[in-house]
């Protein structure tokens, strides 16, 4: 199954509320991670993103599913900035899987 | 501009203050985008840790000097403060430390407030390395403590004279716009010096 999540559609061109990305990724993402083969996180017409939406929705996901969970996410139409952000999530959410291993 | 009350979305505040900073700047490739871009994130981010423990009441104000192209940001809240914050969230080491080793300890990377699952305690941090990579200033003051960083030193702290306290927190940004360029570079290179980002070959799979 592919599934593809329109983040314009959903939040606007500004994603800036780190709260709402956790309760985002809790509702609409982790319940379909062992369903979807892929699953495309739109960010085309994104304009503007921080640390704290992004870092919820995704540095998150890969805490709780693992590495693995890069292996179906696919980030569509990132403006730099956005990517810059996308990048950070996932070395963090890195970093909290490689931490949990070594503990 | 005038002074903004931190109390609807905090995107929609951003956008405003970004806004009448950088007129023009939404459109991504106008030449204000990247002070829009910078003054969007440092107001979201502030403004969140407002909302989200401060516990108070949250002001925003933005000025710019044009002949001299000098751009101040300022958010402050009338909340229970940085030191307060790590305290109410258990962290063990809180109670040792005085106002100003607590901003100091909000300014290093990974150490929240906040609790999971939101920022991971990126957003000061993140905010003081943008500040960082634009040659700018940053003074935060919260309690009785005082930090104040300058482009190229290392962090001055004090306390308020006199005995004075601020029952909350203020942070100032100030900065050149000629050292603005390119805010994706900009945000880049603070992750990777707060060791936010690691250069290393992208393991995400990105399309257009």
């Amino acid at each position: 199954m592919k599934m593809e999540l329109n983040l314009v559609e959903e939040f606007g061109p500004r994603l800036a509320d780190g709260e709402q990305a956790a309760e985002f990724r809790m509702g609409r993402i982790d319940p379909y991670v062992g369903i979807c083969e892929e699953m495309v996180l739109n960010f085309t017409g994104i304009r503007n993103a921080n640390s704290s939406f992004i870092n919820a929705l995704l540095a998150g996901a890969i805490e709780q599913h693992g590495e693995g969970v890069l292996q179906c996410l696919v980030f569509k139409g990132c403006n730099p900035v956005v990517r810059v952000l996308v990048e950070s999530a996932i070395s963090l959410g890195l970093d909290k899987v490689a931490g949990r291993e070594i503990a | 501009m005038p002074v903004q009350l931190v109390d609807h979305d905090v995107e929609k505040m951003g956008q405003e203050l970004a806004s009448c900073l950088a007129p023009g700047g939404e459109d991504y490739d106008h030449p204000h985008a990247a002070l829009y871009d910078l003054a969007w994130y440092v107001f979201t981010e502030m403004a969140n840790n407002v909302r989200q423990h401060s516990r108070g009441l949250g002001y925003a104000a933005a000025q710019t000097m044009r002949s001299e192209g000098l751009v101040r940001l300022a958010i402050a809240d009338n909340g229970k403060g940085i030191r307060q914050s790590f305290v109410d969230a258990g962290l063990p080491w809180s109670h040792d430390v005085n106002d100003a080793e607590a901003i100091l300890k909000a300014l290093t990377s990974k150490i929240s407030s906040k609790g999971r699952p939101t920022n991971e305690g990126v957003g000061l941090t993140l905010v003081s390395g943008l500040v960082k990579q634009a040659h700018g200033w940053l003074l935060v003051v919260s309690g009785r403590g005082v930090v104040i960083l300058k482009p190229g030193g290392e962090p001055n702290v004090s306390v308020l004279p006199s005995g004075a306290s601020f029952d909350g927190t203020l942070v100032v940004a100030a900065f050149r716009q000629q050292h603005v360029k390119n805010f994706a570079d900009l945000l880049h290179e603070a992750k990777v010096k707060a060791g936010l980002l690691q250069i290393r070959p992208s393991v995400g799979n990105f399309k257009t």
